[in-house]
């Protein structure tokens, strides 16, 4: 998620009124500035896994959170939040890892850009409305308001158009790429006969693979 | 060619354009700078009537002297 995780700082804002909105963002977007920094010696492949798994969100967000409390100040709960609200808006729009690992889970929404410009628009439009409760309902502040919408949805729309034209990209989310089927595919006659051979054979991880390797084999 | 270009050009033929670090970082600049602007905007225009209220809500203690 991009303009999403300033929506989500926009809509804790209320929550703490006198946390400097600054910092907010910067904890909504704290795994990514994370990542930035591990990019910048070198970009390497897998700092998703140090940056955005659960355990690295949860070290981070109380970091931060600490940090923030050591100045004195109030707010320390709200950055915590922030931060940790990174992996569930991520969650749906890209694959991240659950833990240190290397499986990345996700809707992948970036996939399919036109949808994510429409869920990110309207997380926007959500966070904008929350923020908007802690002003007066006043013409001039309501349009600062407005614009600060358009342009957080502005800028999604130039990340989504950039990953439609530039990457080609296809709806790929996580749960599609695991090799799992719905239902079994239909045997055929050759293989009937290993399957009825198996079915009653114990069911254990050795059976299983046997079973496997005799039907590709048998293919 | 500036030495400021010389380094982006250095950097750009070292990192490849999906990773550019410092793409990424004005990627992750310019939504905080929009919305520390908006916010410090709200704030100023909302203060003359906040000062106002706090006016209002001190002359009944005028008052009272």
């Amino acid at each position: 998620m991009y303009a999403g995780h300033a929506a989500v700082a926009l809509a804790l804002k209320p929550r703490e009124p006198r946390l400097p909105i600054l910092y907010l963002v910067l904890a909504a977007f704290g795994p990514d500035w994370l990542e930035l920094l591990l990019m910048i010696p070198a970009p390497r492949a897998g700092s998703a896994m140090f940056t955005h798994s659960i355990p690295a969100v949860l070290i981070g967000a109380s970091v931060a959170a600490a940090l923030f409390r050591a100045t004195g100040r109030r707010g320390g709960r709200t950055l915590f939040l922030a931060w940790l609200l990174h992996w569930p808006a991520d969650l749906l729009t890209g694959r991240k890892p659950l833990l240190f690992g290397e499986q990345l889970v996700g809707f992948g929404l970036y996939g399919s850009p036109a949808v994510d410009f429409a869920l990110e628009s309207v997380v926007v439009v959500i966070g904008c409305a929350l923020y908007a409760r802690m002003f007066p309902s006043r013409g001039d502040l309501r349009r600062v308001i407005v614009i600060l919408g358009a342009a957080l949805i502005a800028m999604q729309a130039a990340v989504d158009v950039a990953l439609a034209v530039m990457r080609d990209s296809e709806w790929t989310p996580s749960f599609a790429v695991v090799g799992r089927r719905s239902h079994p595919h239909p045997l055929r006659e050759d293989e009937r006969a290993v399957a009825a051979c198996l079915h009653f054979a114990p069911r254990t991880h050795y059976t299983r693979e046997r079973w496997r390797w005799t039907v590709h084999e048998a293919s | 060619m500036s030495a400021i270009e010389r380094l982006i050009d250095l950097l750009a033929a070292k990192y490849r354009w999906g990773l550019h670090p410092i793409k990424m970082f004005a990627a992750l600049l310019a939504p905080a700078l929009i919305v520390w602007l908006a916010d410090w905007r709200l704030r100023v225009l909302a203060k003359p009537i906040e000062e106002e209220e706090a006016r209002i809500r001190r002359l009944p203690r005028i008052r009272r002297r």
